[in-house]
């Protein structure tokens, strides 16, 4: 498959979505995030360091209007195979808001973009955040049953919502 | 026809959401039939690339912009206030 064909149904996997993740804190969970992509042979060791440090100087919290969201991302350079992790914790960490960092936002669901190809990191953003402006979907998926649920609501949010 | 106004859109990046909030620029400022043209760059690239350019709209902390006004703004990416950081930019594009 070229790089060009990749959809986002080849980029959400089952095993890239972390369900009932317990962390007390923002770093905690890039960490173990990041660390998670690293295991299972997604990214470059360099990968961890390089989200915590983008994280600090840009953060990545969106406070959309409902439930809010982060959207970690690094430079392409760390991800070895382009993925999408997505992770619903047990409890919201704090983030700082992309827009005022001297607001921090409560976050419950994290969507870690790794992707290998520039444009597609700009098309999948798009596209997530698009469907991430419907809180309905993110309200959905807040409540769903465990992992393979919240999996099927992201592809049927996007084939209904993404762009 | 006016001369095109040329706009730097920042974020960390320079690939990311700065690629979603060009794009929706460009979009809404069509739609008013007011030309553009977006350059994308990483925040810390603005100082050196902020030079000719009418306006810069950024997701991030940027500074070194001279006498460039700045928009910083994620209401592209939250949907929320769009309408009104559209206004703003329509308004410092004005001749």
């Amino acid at each position: 498959m070229t790089s060009t064909s990749l959809q986002f149904s080849d980029l959400v996997k089952p095993e890239c979505i972390l369900d009932n993740l317990q962390v007390g804190s923002r770093e905690e969970a890039l960490t173990t995030m990041a660390r998670h992509l690293v295991d299972a042979g997604y990214c470059h060791d360099s990968f961890v360091e390089a989200i915590l440090e983008r994280e600090r100087i840009h953060p990545s919290g969106l406070p959309m209007p409902g439930h809010k969201i982060a959207i970690p991302h690094t430079d392409a350079e760390h991800v070895q195979s382009s993925v999408i992790l997505f992770a619903r914790l047990q409890n919201p960490v704090r983030f700082q808001s992309m827009g005022d960092p001297d607001e921090a936002i409560p976050v419950q669901m994290i969507s870690m973009f790794a992707l290998k190809e520039k444009k597609l990191i700009g098309d999948m953003l798009e596209t997530l955040i698009t469907v991430y402006q419907h809180n309905e979907v993110l309200d959905a998926i807040l409540n769903a049953d465990g992992r393979d649920a919240i999996f099927h609501l992201l592809q049927d949010a996007v084939r209904t919502h993404g762009k | 026809m006016a001369q095109k106004k040329r706009i730097l859109v920042a974020c960390g990046t320079a690939i990311a959401t700065s690629t979603v909030v060009a794009r929706k620029i460009e979009e809404e400022l069509g739609k008013r039939n007011i030309p553009v043209e977006t350059t994308q760059c990483k925040a810390a690239e603005v100082p050196s690339k902020v030079e000719g350019h009418d306006l810069v709209v950024t997701t991030t902390f940027v500074s070194g912009t001279g006498d460039v006004p700045v928009i910083h703004s994620v209401s592209f990416l939250t949907g929320v206030g769009i309408e009104k950081d559209i206004e703003k930019i329509v308004e410092y594009l004005k001749d």
